[in-house]
Order: structure tokens, then sequence, then C-alpha cells
């Protein structure tokens, strides 16, 4: 296997402040991590480092083969095309049903409309919503507009999942099941970067973990 | 493409007052553009009738002959200064008379063309040159005496006339400019604003659209089509309403001028006139649409 993403001395500094220390680490594809860590260590600063929202101050990042350091800024939306997304505060468009929101995924990287109902049915039966694909965010729980985010980041068949405190909004049980959810995409050959202050969810799957503290590796 | 379109036109929808007041500004903004712009076409026709018709008359004397007379002819037509020179006989003098006077037929009942004089009659290029060339017919042995076109009131006003037309034709077409400039200008900050505002209220949309990959061009095409609908509405409107008041006024104003064609009489060249500026007005509504949209987004994307 190679190296889907390659931290190499790594620093990030946001003003006086240091998010990041001189981290090097790889992540092999197909690979499940976690990267936890206390709330400031440096887990966001880590998945937006890659998506190229924020530059790194040295060190070199690389994704699939790509030096992410050195991307010119209007190359960024196709960076950010081969990576899936998961936030937090899930991030979907409120006026749009789970499908759209969907669809907008497939928009944005030009698929050709005839094939978006065949492969929103596929993710939305993936994530478990086939039944609920006309309603619209305010009308689903949390852990279901949390799926509807997985599967607009699984639509584009990323080349690899970020998934930035997924769990962070939901209750434990709901929590358990997208945490279930993402480890058999990644059993399906998806690359999957997880980051998470929640213990029991790292516990529960016994993965690889990167743990942060202070912008450094603690291990 | 199609996407985009369907997006710009799902925002037009979400939000109706908005686009109702964009619409509308620009829709007075072309219908006050149309009617200056027919307002100046009219003021030129006008200027353009009373600069080609014959406006100077050279009476023969009686003794003349038809190779003195044909000289002259030819003497005014050479001049590049002249031009629609016309020979009037005596006989075409007195149905001239008789047709200046046909609502009182006793007038010219009794009259025979022996009374009227022969003449010749014709127009300068330029009115500043009439007084030379009239001091130079006058000087013809075959010429009686020199009038001016009567309508206009004598050789004194003559000039006077036509520069107080042409002044305010001039008037007009500069009042007209500045009228229409401020109501684009206004038009232009109303989208802008409405486009800000849009921009503004799918800020986390397009945050969003950008952390999922979404390319410049695919957030801005459908402001960018929202805006120019907003340019060819309102231009199509503002220019149905002008032409609906011009259409209805025309038959009036065409009375009141008789035979001063100040509007189009061929229902084709009206038409296609109207054509025309529906094209022009659409595409000033782009234009202004594309440069609005364009520094709304501009402006919004730096959070200013």
């Amino acid at each position: 296997m190679s190296a889907i993403v390659r931290f190499e001395k790594v620093s990030k500094r946001f003003g006086k402040i240091i998010a990041l220390d001189e981290i090097s680490f790889e992540v092999e594809e197909g690979e499940f991590v976690f990267l936890t860590g206390p709330s400031g260590a440096g887990k966001t600063t880590i998945l937006n480092l890659l998506i190229g929202d924020i530059k790194a101050s040295s060190g070199r990042v690389f994704f699939d083969g790509q030096e992410i350091t050195k991307i010119k800024r209007k190359n960024i939306p196709y960076l950010r095309q081969k990576i899936g997304y998961v936030f937090q505060d899930f991030k979907v468009l409120h006026e749009r049903t789970a499908r759209e929101n969907i669809e907008v995924a497939l928009a944005v990287i030009g698929v050709a409309k005839r094939d978006w109902k065949k492969r929103v049915n596929e993710v939305l039966e993936l994530v478990g919503l086939g039944d609920r694909s006309e309603l619209f965010p305010q009308q689903l729980s949390g852990g279901e507009v949390q799926r509807v985010a997985i599967a607009r980041a699984l639509v584009v068949n990323p080349k690899i999942l970020l998934a930035d405190e997924p769990t962070g909004n939901l209750d434990w049980d709901t929590a358990q099941n997208i945490v279930d959810l993402l480890s058999n995409i990644n059993n399906e050959g998806k690359t999957v970067m997880l980051a998470t202050h929640h213990e029991g969810i790292v516990y529960r799957l016994k993965k690889r973990t990167i743990r942060l503290e202070k912008g450094a590796i603690a291990q | 493409m199609l996407n985009h379109l369907r997006t710009s036109m799902r925002n037009v929808r979400r939000s109706p007052f908005q686009a109702v007041a964009a619409i509308s500004v620009l829709a007075l903004t072309f219908f006050v553009t149309t009617l200056i712009v027919f307002l100046v076409y009219a003021s030129s026709q006008l200027i353009n009738y009373f600069e080609t018709r014959p406006q100077i008359i050279a009476f023969l004397k009686d003794e003349s002959d038809d190779a003195g007379i044909a000289d002259l002819i030819k003497d005014l037509s050479s001049n590049i200064k002249v031009k629609g020179v016309k020979f009037v006989t005596k006989e075409e003098a007195l149905e001239i008379y008789k047709k200046a006077t046909s609502d009182n037929p006793l007038l010219s009942e009794l009259l025979s063309p022996d009374i009227f004089p022969a003449s010749v009659e014709f127009s300068v290029t330029d009115l500043s040159l009439a007084k030379d060339i009239i001091d130079e017919v006058k000087r013809n042995e075959n010429v009686e005496s020199v009038g001016i076109t009567a309508s206009l009131g004598g050789e004194s006003t003559l000039g006077d006339v036509v520069d107080q037309l042409k002044t305010i034709t001039a008037n007009v077409r500069v009042g007209g400019a500045i009228v229409v400039s401020v109501l684009l200008a206004t038009s232009f900050m109303v989208l802008f604003v409405v486009i800000g505002m849009r921009v503004s209220m799918r800020k986390e949309e397009v945050d969003i659209l950008k952390l999922i990959g979404a390319t410049s061009g695919f957030i801005r095409l459908p402001v960018l089509f929202e805006a120019i609908f907003y340019g060819v509405v309102g231009a199509f409107f503002g220019w149905l309403a002008g032409s609906v008041v011009l259409m209805y006024v025309s038959p009036y104003i065409i009375s009141y001028f008789q035979d001063i064609p100040v509007l189009p009489r061929d229902p084709g060249y009206f038409f296609g006139m109207l054509g025309a500026l529906l094209a022009l007005e659409a595409l000033f509504g782009v234009a202004i649409a594309f440069v609005g949209s364009f520094l709304a987004l501009t402006r919004v994307s730096k959070g200013k």
C-alpha cells in the first residue's frame, strides 16, 4: 500500500499560537485513522491543511502524490473534489432536500444529470436514508442529517473521507451508528481520517490513532 | 449550464420582492430611454425637415428668357452650397396658390397664371451661407426679387428658427443623456445592492459549496444569470411600456405635425426601429447585470 496522505515536519502558526509543531505522519490508502486529542490540539488544523483551507507555515503536505503546500489557489476546488469532508455541524443546505443536498456534490464535480439518480440512490441506501430522500434537513434527526452529509461526501467517490468531530453534536447511540457507518465505508476500501476527542469511540473501533497534544504528536 | 439557470430561477422565486424591485427600476430606466430615443429622433427629423425643404425662392422677371433661366438653374445646381433646385412655372405657382387657399376658393377663382411670377426654389446646405447666396442670386439680371419660405417668417428669422430648433434638439439630447445616465446609474446601484444582498444571504451556502469543491464559476454563474434575468426582463418591460405609449400617441403626433415626418410613417420602419431599440436595451441590461453582479460578488467575497 502507498501513502495517500503524508505530512513532513509540518508547522502551522496563527500569530503567536502554534497550532501544529513540526508534525510528520503518513496515512496509507484504505486505512482508518483516528486523530484524537483535546480541543485545540490541532486535529482540525490537519484536516484544513489537507483541503487547502489554510497553508502550512513550514513543512510539506502531500495528498495522493501531490504537494498541497505548493498548490495554486485556483486549483484548490479540484483538490477538494477528490476529498469527502464530513463536518461536526453537518454543513448541509437547509432549503434543499436530502437528495438535493447530495446532488449538489455531483453538480459541483460536473457529473451529467442523467447519472445522478442512480448514484444518489446508492449512497442513500448505504447510509440508510433510502426512504427519507425527499425530506428537508429540519425534518430529519441529527444523526440522519449527519448521514446526509456522509452521503454527500461519498457520492463523488472521493479518494479519502475526512470527518471532523462527526459525532460532536450527536447522542451516544447515534454517534456509535455514525462511526459504525464510517467503519463500514472503510471496510469497503475507502480511506478514512476521523478527528474526534471522544475516547469511547476510539476505544470501540480499535483503529490506528494519532494522538495530538498542543500541536505535536503525543505517541 | 442548465443547472445554473435552474438555480438562478429558484433564487429569483425565493425573494420575489427583491426581484420585483430590481426589475421595476430597470424597467423605468428603459421606459424613459425608449421615449427619449424617440424624442431625439423626432427633433432630428424636425430639423432635417426645415433644413431640407425649399428655403429660398428667386422670383423671376416676366421678361426673362428661357436661356437666362436655364443659366440661373445651371449655376445654382452646380453650386455645392445649394441643393434641391426646382423651377416653378407661372401655372404651377397658381396651383400652389389655389392649394394654399383651398378653404376659400373665391380667392383664386378669377386669377390667371400671368399674375404669378415664375420662380426658382432652392435650399442651402448650411443656413449660415444663405445671405451670401441670396445676394448673389439678387444680382442676376433675370431675378426680380428673392423671398424666404413664408412659414419661417422672412429672411431675418430663417436662421433663427432653425437655430432655435437646433438648440432645442441639443438640449433634448443633453438632457436626455443626463436623465438616462442618472437612471442607468440608479439601476446599476439597485442591481448591485440586490445581488450583493442575495450573495450575502447565500454566504453560508457559498461557503459550503466552496468546501465541497465548487469552482468560482460554479458559484458565480447562477448569480450572473440571475442579474442577467433582471437586466433583460427589466429592459423588455421598459421597452414594452415605452412602445405602447409611442403607439398610442403616434396618431396624434403625426396628425399634429402633418407633413413633418417626426415619427416614421412606414409601420415596417417604425417597428424595425423598436426592434433595434429592444435589442440595444437588452444588451445594455445584460452589460449592467454583468458588471453589477461581478462587483457585488467581488465585494461580498472580500467580506466588505
